[in-house]
């Protein structure tokens, strides 16, 4: 007889991964805390996969690093780069070993990684709110009262009623698109300007972009 | 298996119960075996407009804590032998009414009905999210006026993401019915217009029942104004039945009634 009780499936699931740069668990927790204030919603229960490549083993315990994480909110699901000398402590905390796959790669090739990009299908109803790290994509509208969020550009393939926030960590070339605009709130890198519903613009295919400290749509300010 | 529909808008005093008592009614009339229940628990109000108020005995609660059985509980409609009518408890509040206990409910009429129809409360809290939960479609009752509009759009998000269906990665079919609909008023600028509402909330339209003087005067008699076929509100609510059946009727009570001459002569 088949079994119905157990269903496997195989797939790729988004993983953030933190490097950490130092071992001192002072600077550490203040730039998680400060990090976590800058995005709530991100750090709440982030299933995160920790990269220890470079850190010194004799400085730290991985149980405080791991610790500081879970503090802060971050679900650590596995470590990547993991020194033998802590794969014993792996073990103790039951956390996944990704193995040695390097991230020193892309550190030194001078271009920058690519930002991940999040494709929101539907329609942003009134009181939601979608965030994402990269770059956000949103296939349908954003109502009056919605909320979208990302550390990229925002592209809204539909209207734009609500709010968009794009470079939400202060990259400052972040853009803001959308096919229909009639938005309450754009704000760019925290630059942020509100629309009283008569622009000039409203109806409009618009594309928003900071140009000296000020936001412009479709280059005119 | 029966489908259950749930009457939602967010916002208060748009339509909701003489919506459901008028769907449940016109689809009682075309033979199925539907049942209207109130989630209103602590402000009991569609058995006055379905006019069985003083037949109530137990009501929703008490068989959600098994006080008392459905059929118990369930009262048939005076005029249309396969209506059957759960009425909320006015004594309690929303936090009677459990996940658990409403499943139970739910389960045991889906064995003999054909349509549940659950009306719900107004608001996005837990009475609201209790109505929804379980449903198969929805009817989003709005007027063609901004708050009720964001209201809509509001309780669409919460059908989105908080609806069993939703949760278990399907869909809430959802029907816009725009009700209080007043082509004059529209036309002078005072009421949003039909299309600008299906531009805003985007989702497919059912029907357009038109502000009348019917709706106050049926609530007020507890007949469900489906069965004044005399009146515009009446018959738009019949249309919409039709519509969701998979009839196909052109949409009507959309533009400004010209005044006949004679009424223009004397008034009216």
């Amino acid at each position: 007889m088949k079994s119905a009780a157990i269903v496997m499936k195989t797939g790729l699931v988004p993983l953030t991964t933190i490097s950490l740069r130092t071992s001192s668990a002072e600077t550490l927790n203040q730039e998680l805390e400060q990090r976590r204030k800058e995005a709530p919603a991100l750090f709440a229960g982030l299933p995160c996969l920790l990269d220890l490549d470079g850190l010194d083993p004799q400085e730290a315990r991985l149980e405080s690093l791991v610790g500081l994480l879970r503090q802060n909110g971050l679900a650590p699901v596995g470590v990547r780069n993991l020194h033998e000398s802590w794969q014993s402590q792996c073990r103790d905390l039951q956390l996944a070993d990704f193995g040695q796959a390097s991230s020193r790669d892309a550190d030194t090739d001078n271009t920058p990684p690519p930002r991940s990009v999040r494709v929101y299908q539907g329609n942003v109803r009134s009181g939601q709110q979608v965030f994402w790290d990269g770059d956000l994509i949103i296939h349908g509208m954003v109502s009056a009262g919605a909320e979208v969020l990302a550390g990229g550009d925002i592209q809204i393939m539909g209207a734009l009623r609500g709010r968009a926030l794009a470079g939400i960590k202060g990259d400052l070339q972040a853009i803001v698109s959308c096919l229909q605009f009639d938005a309450e709130l754009v704000a760019i890198a925290g630059q942020y300007q509100l629309f009283d519903g008569q622009h000039e613009c409203k109806g409009q295919a618009v594309v928003i972009q900071l140009q000296d400290d000020q936001l412009t749509l479709n280059g005119d300010a | 298996m029966a489908k259950i529909i749930v009457v939602t808008s967010g916002k208060g005093g748009v339509g909701k119960t003489t919506t459901s008592a008028a769907v449940a009614s016109a689809l009682a009339m075309r033979g199925f075996k539907t049942a209207v229940i109130d989630f209103d628990v602590g402000l009991r109000n569609l058995d006055l407009i379905m006019g069985c108020e003083r037949r109530v005995v137990y009501d929703f609660v008490n068989v959600i804590q098994q006080d008392a059985t459905l059929n118990q509980a369930l009262i048939r409609d005076k005029r249309l032998e396969n209506l059957y009518v759960l009425p909320a408890s006015q004594t309690r509040d929303k936090d009677a009414l459990d996940q658990e206990g409403v499943k139970r409910v739910l389960d045991e009429l889906a064995e003999t009905f054909d349509y549940i129809i659950c009306d719900s409360p107004a608001g996005i809290e837990h009475g609201a999210q209790m109505a929804l939960y379980f449903a198969d479609e929805a009817i989003i009752v709005t007027n063609p006026e901004v708050s009720s509009v964001r209201d809509s759009d509001r309780i669409i998000g919460i059908l989105q993401s908080k609806s069993r269906r939703a949760r278990e990665g399907g869909t809430v079919k959802e029907h816009l019915l725009l009700t209080r609909y007043n082509p004059e008023r529209v036309e002078r600028g005072e009421m949003l217009s039909v299309k600008d509402v299906e531009e805003i909330l985007a989702i497919p339209l059912l029907g357009v029942i038109p502000e009348s003087e019917a709706v106050l005067k049926a609530s007020n008699q507890g007949v469900p104004v489906v069965h004044d076929q005399e009146s515009d509100a009446g018959q738009a609510y019949d249309d919409a039945v039709a519509r969701y059946l998979g009839e196909d009727r052109p949409h009507r009570f959309l533009d400004k009634q010209k005044k006949s001459f004679l009424k223009r002569v004397f008034g009216g």
